[in-house]
């Protein structure tokens, strides 16, 4: 990456995203999207390792090229 | 005046496997084995499928593994939905029907995913032993940023806008507004991405792309960090329009609708001579509204400057350039037909920059990808209390669009209603059996399917018959020279009527002589 692009960054160690929404659904859905997003988190990345290790897996699944 | 905006998408999938050893599988080998499973998996939706290797042995799969990344036609799969397959760069590339309406080209993407997923699943059921093929709608390699592969969108221009965009400025102001509209459509519209810094950690960015758009055009696709808001292929749709290829959009799925219709409001009112909204740096604009997404509030709060004096957020700048638009829209100054939906879909973007605005997620998250995908990492860092430069976040990023349902995050979220990318799984299916009503791609697309024996070659702007099934058949060329040619309201009732080539040819060339009937376009 250029220095241009990426000098104006700080590290953001882990992401805090507020469960609030402004707009008007309550809290009750929020925790109901948020629970579903949590389950369907959890399944899916096991479901991406395919028995391997994150490390592995970053690994051994490169796209060497592209346009 | 606007020419109708035609639109159809090219992009390269995140081709990868993993054989049962644990040893990877190259793109090429892994885009060739889904190739060659490409014709009995379209079949099974009900479509026909031409290929070079069609007609040799009347079976799938032999000439592919007998190919090469060189091989001339890019081993091209043609369907007789109008729609394309091949491998580009060693990777499964899909090509879509081009098409007005921006729920079709929503539908059309999603088609080609179930397509290319349907034919993964079978080269991994015929592959010796335990080996996994992934396709995923990732446009950046897992571990190098500098490795990006794009998904392209092309639409129907003027002549006169594209010379203005990319040949002689004639109208600055008006390069000044297209490039300040994507520098803010790609992050809005884009599919979010965790892009590692240079010494260590990451942050999220809205478009997977930006760090790779440093220059307002370029010719070449494919100079890491080096690529252009606007691409100067040259490519001309037909005698009168020209072919505007934009190579700065994620895949993004969820928003694909909003996104083309968009951008066929923002290229009409260019067509117009609109020149308001302009930024002073659509670069610096693009990546500061990119990568400054405030994560302990959901808002995005980073402003740039106009040449007006005014400062303006991503989600402000939509909402207003939107507002502008659909006032242009009401008063017809763009067309119903040249921006279909404009009136329904415009309102819906600019609610979802409220959201934005307010910092509202979960609202926005049902139709943008970025939204959409931070609030799952959320949901991975806080399960593992790990950070975003992570491998397993990286790796949950990346399959996030994974074809697969049981890996695709994406498929599941929709499949709970959680997210809605405004067409339904029955209309992208549709698009596998037929091309859309409006295009030429559905007049080769039934020509293929009814003259199945007889073709000989396709490409883009014509397809070769032959007159009988002998090798040394004569060739009869039909041509598709403008992006409505051969459509349906005018030629279903001669195609379908036409006993062989033959009599196609003549029956084309007889209307095409026939003196044109004079058709006026609505104007306020």
């Amino acid at each position: 990456m250029t220095h241009q692009q990426t000098r104006v960054h700080g590290r953001i160690e882990e992401p805090r995203v507020a469960d609030v929404d402004p707009a008007g659904a309550g809290p009750s859905l929020l925790q109901q999207q948020a629970a579903a997003y949590g389950e369907i988190a959890r399944k899916a990345l096991e479901e991406c390792q395919q028995g391997l290790s994150a490390d592995e897996a970053l690994v051994r699944r490169r796209n060497r090229s592209g346009q | 005046m606007p020419v109708l905006k035609y639109g159809g998408r090219d992009f390269e999938l995140s081709t990868t496997g993993v054989d049962r050893r644990g040893r990877p599988v190259d793109s090429f080998t892994v885009t060739c084995e889904v190739l060659a499973r490409l014709r009995p998996a379209l079949e099974q939706f009900g479509a026909k499928v031409w290929s070079r290797s069609t007609r040799p042995l009347g079976a799938y799969g032999y000439l592919y593994r007998d190919g090469s990344a060189h091989t001339a036609d890019c081993l091209r799969t043609w369907s007789s939905a109008g729609q394309c397959f091949y491998a580009d760069m060693s990777h499964c590339e899909c090509c879509t029907a081009a098409t007005t309406d921006p729920l079709t080209f929503a539908a059309q993407g999603i088609s080609t995913l179930l397509a290319v997923e349907r034919a993964r699943q079978l080269a991994e059921q015929e592959a010796d032993g335990d080996v996994h093929y992934a396709l995923t709608t990732a446009s950046v390699d897992l571990l190098d940023p500098g490795i990006s592969f794009g998904p392209h969108v092309s639409l129907q221009v003027s002549r006169g806008l594209w010379e203005d965009l990319l040949l002689d400025h004639r109208h600055p102001a008006i390069l000044g507004f297209v490039t300040s509209a994507l520098a803010a459509a790609v992050p809005f519209f884009g599919a979010g991405y965790i892009l590692p810094l240079r010494d260590a950690g990451a942050i999220y960015s809205l478009s997977s792309r930006a760090h790779h758009l440093t220059k307002v055009q370029t010719l070449t696709t494919t100079e890491a960090f080096g690529r252009g808001l606007l691409n100067s292929r040259r490519e001309r749709h037909g005698h009168e329009h020209e072919r505007l290829h934009l190579i700065c959009f994620d895949f993004c799925l969820l928003s694909a609708a909003l996104m083309f219709s968009f951008v066929q409001c923002v290229l009409a009112a260019a067509e117009e001579g609109f020149c308001g909204l302009n930024v002073f740096d659509p670069l610096d604009a693009l990546h500061t509204w990119s990568w400054q997404m405030d994560l302990a509030t959901g808002r995005l709060p980073a402003t740039v400057l106009l040449v007006d004096g005014r400062r303006l957020s991503l989600p402000g700048y939509i909402r207003v350039l939107c507002r502008r638009l659909l006032q242009m829209c009401e008063q017809r100054l763009i067309p119903a037909d040249v921006a279909p939906r404009a009136t329904e879909l415009l309102p819906r973007i600019i609610d979802l920059a409220a959201y934005a605005e307010e910092g509202s997620l979960v609202r926005c998250s049902r139709h943008l990808g970025w939204a959409s995908k931070i609030l799952w990492l959320t949901q991975l860092c806080n399960q593992h209390g790990v950070s975003l430069d992570d491998a397993r976040l990286r790796l949950a990023d990346h399959d996030f669009g994974h074809t697969d349902p049981a890996r695709g995050a994406v498929w599941q979220l929709w499949e709970r209603g959680l997210v809605d990318p405004l067409v339904d799984r029955a209309a992208a299916v549709s698009c596998l059996t037929s091309g859309p009503i409006e295009s030429r791609d559905w007049g080769r697309g039934r020509i293929l399917e009814k003259f199945h024996a007889y073709v000989a070659d396709v490409d883009w702007s014509f397809i070769d018959l032959r007159t009988d099934a002998s090798r040394w058949s004569p060739r009869l060329r039909i041509e598709f020279p403008s992006l409505d040619s051969l459509n349906k309201a005018c030629f279903e009732t001669l195609i379908d009527a036409a006993n062989d080539p033959v009599q196609l040819s003549r029956r084309l060339a007889a209307q095409r002589d026939a003196p044109e009937p004079q058709l006026e376009r609505s104007r306020p």
